[in-house]
């Protein structure tokens, strides 16, 4: 009788057991999981780190169109110059959405922050006799250096590139401007090349930490930093790039508020972040489209209301496209003209920002990891 | 009747006071204190006492206690070190009334500053404070017993120590009630979200993106809350629930970052044990301990008159939490009486607002990014909490009118997204918040 049931139970205990084991091997082979660390790879080595380095080439091209200027400050050389500087700043509005983790502002800052620059401590400087060098200037801080100040320097679009020349060659502090100058170009290359170096395999290799990171138990860590950045940076055009000038702040249009005043090239700025923001969404580079952010939401079949979120997301970008595209003049110029092109860039992207930051992060599961903070 | 009715009075009054070993005391007030001062200090060294309660240009303050203001640094430091060095005096016993009432009033005050940085378990922590300050659970292996033997005993009655179960079995029951809803239930939501981000926890979760698991863990965690505390209870399955609860926490701590608050109930479920359990730990791990036999201990304190309090304590327990009912609609997504209600990680919420400011007399309009104000965690603790949204809305209308705009208007466009819904407006974007009063009654332009 015993040993009846104890077959019985054996019996019994190895169906339960495999037919479970078979049921969970099922279920699992069905399931698709999302390769996150794919994702990140794909980001990580195909979009960050070419851009980087496309970025340090970029400013050591106007380093070096800035040298040859200093050489012959000629009309051709300036306008080399010019165009340098709009390639850098096309890319550097591109870096910045990956100003993640280990890189913590520090070099960036030195590039570009929000603040204006400092122009009449600038115009101070230029025209005092205080000896120019770059410890001089960093004790001021990074107002008076960086991607906005040399465009102060090399465009002037009320007096034109003759009046610039003129006061590289001739004015009495024609020699400090030119020094000035160099100093912010090379401290330029610095910087870049700092933060070229912290995400280079060659030097220390952050790439790398940004991929490993979605190991098990960091929760998606590296998923819910760029998710973040690529939100606040949104948000920063949204409210810096277009708001101020549109006068969300201010109450009335501010034109003077545009982020590129002197290069006329605000609305390429604009342009080029969508760009990147776009590549990176949809894991898409020059060699094709790889994995991003629209398969991982495809993947875990987010919906908003009957639209794939993914696609609902890529037409909210479209749009804002398609609102650029209009813009044939520069931003200061389109506010005047046209404001209700602005008005509607501005809305369009607050619909991003909603989208993304509402609907594409609780899908995602990032909220939950996203603040420096406990939950519940 | 009168009789019957005494005789209830007599029974009742006879289980509260009936002896009972002090270990399961003394135990959780040793763990209380020492989790208390590995929260301290794990919470200065995260750096949150600055971007908590430094940084911020604004607090959202609790009704009716607006008066509750963060100290300037470094003072507010001071307070951090007074709570760490009070947890210690809690876990060796060292004054221990004082000490009680010193960490109940500052982690209280501190709770009080901001409640963007709400969570219930800090919520529990001053509850667990406040019921310490009346329990004599300094009276066995603490410093005051050293310091008069007169203190020292082994038994206590045993509503010192059911107290603190009931809390807990409040906590847990409550929790599960909260879960029983049709997310939580019929769509697995939160957790499908949340399990499915974490695919790569270790063994299991490459199964956490198949909706079997997720509805799994809803029902499991349902079930598991509303009957925990009663297989605690009950000496058969006390053990085996033991286990159960070390493991659940251990994997909540594991999936989500709730901090301290899996550590402090798997401390807290401790107070189950009695007496017989300690004997039995005692003998299998070989602890030199002596456990004194509960008839051998002829003295007792006597139930002071101030454990009284534990009765409109534990009433107000109850009835917090149903408040919710008094407002219509869904508690979990107009969060009319959510908080205090053991409502733990049952909704995924994102939220993003803008806030619109408009002088009638010129007619100006100014579009105000609340980032521009509040950190990163206020600014998404508000987005989905309209009363959160009403406070800064008047904040804003109050620093308008120290300029020269002495009437303006404030509406805000608040688009939530609601356990994996598409985002929709949480507020009426046409009322003007300026005008709206700032209480306790239902706020009609919550949209359903």
């Amino acid at each position: 009788m015993l040993k009846k049931s104890v077959v019985l139970l054996s019996v019994l205990t190895f169906f339960g057991v495999s037919g479970l084991a078979i049921f969970i091997r099922q279920t699992s082979a069905q399931s698709q999981t999302f390769d996150r660390r794919a994702m990140l790879e794909n980001i990580g080595n195909n979009i960050i780190l070419p851009l980087h380095e496309s970025f340090l080439a970029q400013v050591a091209m106007l380093q070096t169109a800035a040298h040859a200027f200093r050489d012959a400050p000629t009309l051709e050389n300036l306008e080399v110059m010019q165009q340098a500087w709009r390639d850098t700043d096309y890319l550097w509005k591109k870096v910045i959405m990956f100003d993640l983790g280990r890189l913590t502002f520090v070099y960036q800052s030195r590039i570009e922050n929000d603040s204006p620059i400092a122009i009449q401590l600038i115009d101070t400087m230029i025209n005092g006799t205080d000896p120019l060098d770059e410890n001089s200037i960093s004790v001021f801080g990074s107002n008076v250096i960086g991607l906005r100040t040399v465009e102060y320097l090399i465009f002037n679009p009320a007096e034109g590139n003759a009046r610039i020349i003129d006061n590289f060659t001739a004015q009495p502090s024609a020699q400090r401007r030119m020094t000035y100058l160099m100093i912010t170009v090379d401290d330029l290359y610095a910087s870049a090349d700092q933060i070229w170096q912290i995400w280079s395999p060659d030097y220390q290799n952050y790439v790398t930490e940004f991929i490993e990171a979605d190991d098990p138990g960091s929760v998606q860590e590296s998923i819910a930093m760029l998710t973040n950045q690529m939100l606040v940076t949104l948000e920063a055009v949204t409210n810096v790039s277009i708001g101020w000038p549109l006068g969300t702040v201010a109450g009335s249009i501010q034109p003077n508020l545009v982020q590129a005043p002197y290069s006329g090239y605000s609305v390429q700025q604009i342009r080029s972040f969508f760009e990147i923001l776009r590549a990176t969404y949809n894991g898409s580079t020059d060699a094709g489209n790889g994995l991003g952010f629209d398969d991982y939401l495809n993947a875990v079949g987010a919906m908003y209301n009957d639209v794939p979120l993914a696609d609902a997301i890529n037409m909210e970008i479209d749009h804002i496209f398609a609102t650029l595209d209009a813009m044939t003049e520069p931003l200061d110029a389109v506010l005047i003209n046209h404001p209700e092109q602005v008005q509607a860039l501005y809305e369009e992207c607050r619909d991003l920002v909603v989208i993304m930051k509402v609907d594409m992060t609780s899908q995602l599961g990032v909220t939950i990891t996203f603040s420096d903070a406990d939950g519940d | 009747m009168a009789t019957s009715l005494s005789q209830l009075v007599q029974r009742l009054r006879w289980h509260i006071e009936r002896p009972t070993s002090i270990l399961p005391l003394v135990v959780f007030r040793i763990g209380f204190g020492i989790l208390m001062l590995v929260g301290t200090v794990r919470f200065v060294h995260n750096g949150w006492v600055g971007t908590f309660y430094i940084q911020p240009v604004f607090h959202f303050t609790y009704l009716g206690f607006g008066w509750v203001k963060p100290l300037p640094a470094p003072a507010i430091y001071l307070v951090f070190a007074a709570l760490a060095l009070f947890s210690i005096f809690i876990a060796v016993g060292l004054f221990y009334r004082v000490s009680a009432v010193a960490f109940f009033i500052l982690f209280t005050y501190v709770e009080l500053l901001d409640q963007a940085f709400y969570l219930n378990h800090y919520y529990l922590v001053s509850l667990l404070s406040f019921l310490l300050i009346f329990l004599p659970a300094h009276r066995k292996w603490s410093l005051d017993s050293l310091r008069r033997p007169a203190l020292r005993t082994d038994v206590i009655p045993a509503w010192a120590i059911d107290a603190l179960r009931l809390q807990i079995g409040i906590v847990y029951v409550l929790a599960g009630i909260a879960k029983l809803n049709a997310d939580w239930l019929f769509s697995a939501m939160p957790l499908t979200i949340w399990l499915r981000a974490n695919t790569d926890f270790p063994l299991i979760g490459s199964l956490f993106d198949q909706r079997w698991v997720a509805y799994l863990f809803s029902w499991g965690g349902a079930l598991y809350d509303l009957t925990i505390p009663f297989f605690l209870l009950w000496r058969k399955t006390r053990f085996l629930a033991l286990v159960t609860v070390v493991v659940f926490h251990i994997m909540t701590e594991m999936l989500f970052p709730i901090g301290m608050f899996p550590w402090i109930m798997i401390v807290s479920s401790f107070i189950f044990l009695d007496e017989v359990d300690y004997r039995v730990i005692v003998r299998v791990l070989r602890l030199p301990v002596f456990i004194a036999s509960l008839e051998n201990s002829l003295s007792m304190p006597t139930t002071s008159r101030a454990a009284l309090i534990f009765v409109p304590f534990f009433i107000l327990q109850l009835l917090l939490p149903m408040r919710f009912l008094l407002y219509p609609g869904n508690v979990l997504w107009s969060e009319e009486g959510f908080r205090f209600s053991w409502r733990v990680m049952l909704v995924e919420k994102a939220g993003a607002v803008t806030f619109f400011v408009r002088d009638p007399a010129s007619g100006r309009q100014w579009t105000v990014n609340p980032g521009d104000y509040l950190t990163r965690v206020q600014e998404a603790q508000m987005s989905f909490q309209p009363d959160m949204i009403l406070q800064f809305a008047h904040f804003l209308a109050d620093r308008f009118r120290q300029q020269e705009y002495t009437d303006v208007e404030v509406r805000a466009e608040a688009y939530v997204s609601f356990n994996g819904r598409a985002s929709r407006l949480l507020i009426a974007p046409t009322v003007d918040l300026a005008r709206e009063p700032i209480t306790i009654f239902h706020k009609p332009w919550i949209l359903p």
